[in-house]
């Protein structure tokens, strides 16, 4: 039985080109890429076997040519989650931000006012915020749900992954 | 004198029909990725590249229209070796008809002069 053994410089060149297809396959999803790349390598070892690796290599053409050939051959217009996912954290996070700001805004107006404990009552996007500040006493209580902030979160999350790409294609 | 298969040589033109002749030729036989590019070769298209047929058949494969396997090989790494599912033969047959009808069409219009059509 024979066997294709490669030598080291040649596992390093078709290491780059697969490395290089990859950078160009960036566009597909993770799983995806990583499936398609080990197919490819599958592929070039076979023909490796057959021509050797310079003339597989060469067949193959350019690793960019070749990354956009896989990426015409996926499917297009699929919804990206990941960026929804991402802009809808954003979102989020500015709006604890904004309501810890806030908060803090409201003890220290509390505590500028008066010397003594006193409450204060507030809203911040649908939250109701109950202070409390003195010498004694420092905190803050937290009711209801921030629906406008919810909404919010929804809407940038559809938008970013663009769901309108589930909906049946017209052509 | 060898009666050698005609060569096609518009990219645009193949690029339509090579998953329905992947699927025809894998149909025939199974392949491997390298060998149906030399099979493709052997039946006329000389210019077509493996950079073109891999993505193919991994756009077949993920379709569903192709299965593969592993097996062994004496000339070193295990080969995947594909094959259509009962789902490629429908496209396959789908696509064998589509062919046909355009080839028709095709043909009549290349034959009949302007004036008689």
């Amino acid at each position: 039985m024979t066997t294709t053994t490669l030598r080291l410089a040649e596992r390093w060149r078709r290491f780059v080109y697969l490395e290089t297809v990859e950078l160009f396959l960036d566009a597909m999803p993770r799983r995806r890429r990583r499936a398609v790349l080990a197919e490819l390598r599958e592929n070039i070892d076979a023909a490796t076997a057959d021509v050797g690796l310079a003339a597989a290599l060469a067949d193959l053409g350019g690793p960019r040519e070749l990354a956009a050939r896989y990426l015409e051959s996926e499917p297009q217009d699929r919804p990206t989650w990941h960026i929804g996912t991402l802009a809808a954290s954003i979102m989020f996070a500015v709006w604890l931000l904004g309501t810890v700001v806030y908060t803090f805004g409201m003890l220290d107006a509390l505590l500028a006012q008066s010397p003594a404990t006193a409450t204060a009552e507030g809203s911040f996007f649908g939250v109701r915020i109950l202070v409390e500040a003195g010498p004694e006493a420092l905190g803050a209580q937290f009711r209801g749900i921030a629906w406008p902030a919810v909404a919010a979160m929804v809407v940038v999350f559809a938008v970013f992954s663009r769901v309108w790409r589930l909906l049946p294609s017209s052509n | 004198m060898e009666n050698e298969p005609p060569q096609v040589r518009d990219p645009q033109l193949l690029k339509g029909v090579l998953p329905m002749l992947v699927l025809a030729l894998l149909d025939e036989d199974e392949s491997y990725g390298y060998e149906l590019v030399t099979r493709l070769h052997e039946a006329g298209l000389a210019g077509v590249a493996p950079g073109t047929v891999y993505p193919v058949l991994t756009r077949l494969e993920r379709e569903g229209n192709l299965a593969s396997r592993l097996v062994a090989s004496d000339a070193g790494p295990a080969r995947k070796y594909y094959r259509p599912t009962d789902t490629g033969r429908e496209a396959l047959a789908v696509a064998g008809a589509s062919w046909h009808s355009l080839a028709t069409v095709v043909d009549h219009v290349l034959a009949t002069p302007e004036e008689e059509r």
